[in-house]
């Protein structure tokens, strides 16, 4: 049995102006102590496939389908459920390192609430043991660590101290969501060295979403591309680096910048504009952007097509890899 | 810590002299012959001759300053004209009234406004926060003037409970003398109760949306967990910038409310003393009331930094 396997989920926000249909149809499975890669623009439903996996979808949005998390229908379950998996079973760590944080409060008490919370531990030994999780992230020793606030680390610091926040428990499932986008690029390698050491360490299992496939490409050993709320390509990323069957992972692909051979070519940017959730196409909603869009992909929904063994692209025409 | 504070203390100083160059430049400067205003205008030459001369008035204006300035730091606020008592002891008289009235009035709006604001926010769109906002929008619509009226209406007239106004002093009996500023409490609370309601629940809604509240939801917090450990800290700084204004407005309204109750307090002594043109008087009490709402916010100022400690470091 899988760690985790999502089946047909859908997220839609409920609004006066029209319902915006975030995910469609998003489904997928992940084994346990694998690293899986979601990559996709701003937009595309990331995020919000993250925040469905933890509960923490915005009050106006409704999900259904079935996301089973070690024998569990998590969809199904009540908050109090949530509250015990939550930071337990699964954790998660979030993009902006600035405001993740309570700046008013130490980070030893932060990272060290989990441990109060889902391991029982008095106020003194979770600190303990959230300082031997600072030594592990690798936020110098130094005289008060614990009563560090956050104004007072950098962002990479930060970081890890997220980091350590969210591996307290030992979930079997951790999710990144761009952790390395708000920082600078040597900081960037460091933090995902971590990420992947920490994951090989504790055997847990790890989505990493990002819209940089560079990123994925150094971490992950599957990749999902999505695009407008739906999952357009899957693949191993090994395949997925040799050859893209949908059009729009090869124009991600284009839009990559490489240092090779120092030709300077032109990066290749995606013309047009993601469609409105509110009001998706008929057909194939990468059509109005795609290079070799027909009027099939205009009046018909696109069906999931596996090029190759397990490897798989939603679009009329994929391209062979 | 130490150069925070420092810079608040030159900062208050430095106020605190404008304000008293304000007020006797306004009272004292601007054309307008004092003693004329004090006396009224079919006053004998005599009185009028006298008066100017216990005002110091024959001498410059720089020097009266200064004169004025020097008294108020040894304390000497000078003679009251109407009442022919110094004025630092008139003040100190009806300050044991206004002291125990604002700080109890501030007391109960914070008891009240905290908690219920913290509540609505936690039912967000439920009826219970719309109960609470319904009641705080008509707490905000009613003039401190007419609740006070109402309340004597009420409690002193109809059931009985409190007196209708007058204060009994403190050494007759303290208990009457308490009760007798319970009803001009509400009076003063309720309306800023209301306002410090809902900003402290629209503080911690804000506060609700932030990305560390989000990071304690996915370390497994409920969202009320995460409202109290996390957000409530976070929103009091807005909560403490209300209530600093809000004591200004509490001076003002004590004026209103001191003179429904018939209470001796600073506020009464001051309408008193415009009405009978003791310009002495009301030039030292408006100066001492500019005095507290500073201090006030010096001390909100020192509350921001124990509650935030990145303005510790004196950035």
């Amino acid at each position: 049995m899988p760690l985790l396997q999502i089946e047909s989920l859908n997220v839609t926000i409920v609004a006066p102006s029209g319902n915006a249909h975030i995910l469609r149809d998003v489904g997928f499975k992940l084994e346990r102590g694998s690293t899986l890669g979601i990559v996709g623009e701003s937009g595309c439903g990331k995020t919000m496939t993250a925040l469905a996996l933890m509960g923490l979808l915005p009050d106006a949005a409704t999900a259904t389908g079935r996301i089973e998390f070690e024998g569990t229908d998590l969809l199904g379950q009540d908050e109090a459920a949530w509250c015990r998996l939550r930071g337990n079973r699964i954790a998660m760590i979030f993009q902006e390192p600035a405001s993740a944080l309570n700046p008013l409060q130490p980070i030893g008490r932060q990272v060290a609430e989990g441990l109060t919370l889902h391991r029982g531990l008095s106020r003194l030994s979770s600190l303990a043991e959230a300082e031997r999780l600072l030594d592990r992230v690798g936020i110098p020793q130094r005289h008060r660590r614990l009563d560090s606030f956050p104004h007072e680390l950098s962002g990479g610091q930060r970081q890890r101290v997220l980091i350590a926040m969210a591996l307290a428990c030992k979930p079997a499932l951790l999710i990144a969501d761009e952790p390395t986008s708000a920082l600078d690029v040597t900081v960037q390698a460091q933090i995902l060295d971590l990420l992947r050491d920490l994951v090989a360490e504790l055997g847990m299992a790890l989505i990493l979403i990002s819209h940089d496939l560079g990123v994925i490409g150094e971490v992950c050993e599957r990749v999902i591309v999505m695009y407008a709320g739906q999952i357009v390509e899957s693949a191993s990323a090994a395949a997925f680096f040799r050859g893209r069957a949908h059009p729009y992972s090869q124009a991600l692909f284009g839009a990559l910048p490489r240092a090779r051979g120092g030709e300077r070519a032109r990066l290749a940017a995606i013309s047009g504009f993601v469609p409105d959730p509110r009001e998706l196409p008929r057909g194939c909603a990468f059509r109005d952007r795609c290079p070799i869009g027909t009027s099939v992909c205009e009046a018909q929904r696109p069906p999931t097509i596996a090029v190759a063994e397990d490897h798989f692209a939603l679009c009329h025409f994929p391209s062979a890899p | 810590m130490i150069a925070f504070v420092l810079r608040r203390v030159l900062g208050l100083a430095a106020t605190l002299a404008a304000a008293s160059l304000v007020v006797f430049v306004v009272l004292e400067v601007l054309p307008g012959d004092p003693a004329l205003v004090m006396l009224g205008t079919e006053a004998q030459p005599q009185t009028l001759a006298l008066l100017r001369a216990e005002m110091g008035l024959d001498q410059p204006a720089p020097q009266r300053y200064l004169t004025w300035v020097a008294g108020l730091v040894r304390g000497d606020l000078g003679l009251s004209y109407t009442y022919r008592v110094p004025v630092g002891e008139l003040v100190v008289q009806r300050l044991e009234v206004t002291l125990p009235l604002t700080v109890l009035a501030i007391s109960l709006s914070t008891a009240l406004a905290i908690p219920l604001g913290v509540f609505a926010a936690s039912r967000h769109r439920k009826w219970g926060d719309s109960a609470i906002m319904a009641f705080a929008q008509l707490g905000m619509a009613i003039p401190n003037f007419w609740l006070a009226l109402l309340l004597v209406l009420v409690f002193a007239v109809q059931l009985g409970w409190f007196s209708a106004g007058g204060f009994p002093g403190w050494s007759e009996s303290p208990g009457a003398a308490f009760q007798a500023l319970v009803l001009p409490a509400i009076a003063l609370a309720l309306p800023q109760a209301a306002i410090l309601a809902r900003v402290t629940r629209s503080a911690v809604l804000d506060m609700m949306g932030e990305d560390f509240v989000r990071t304690a939801r996915a370390k497994g917090l409920s969202r009320d967990a995460a409202l109290w450990r996390h957000a409530l800290r976070n929103a009091l700084i807005p909560v403490l910038t209300i209530m600093g204004l809000q004591f200004s407005f509490l001076l003002a309204g004590a004026v209103i409310v001191e003179n429904v109750f018939y209470l001796p307090g600073l506020g009464r002594l001051v309408f008193q003393a415009v009405s009978q043109r003791d310009l002495i008087v009301v030039k030292n009490v408006v100066l001492l009331l500019a005095a507290a709402v500073v201090t006030v916010n010096f001390i909100v100022d020192l509350l921001y930094a124990a509650v935030d400690p990145r303005l510790r470091t004196g950035r």
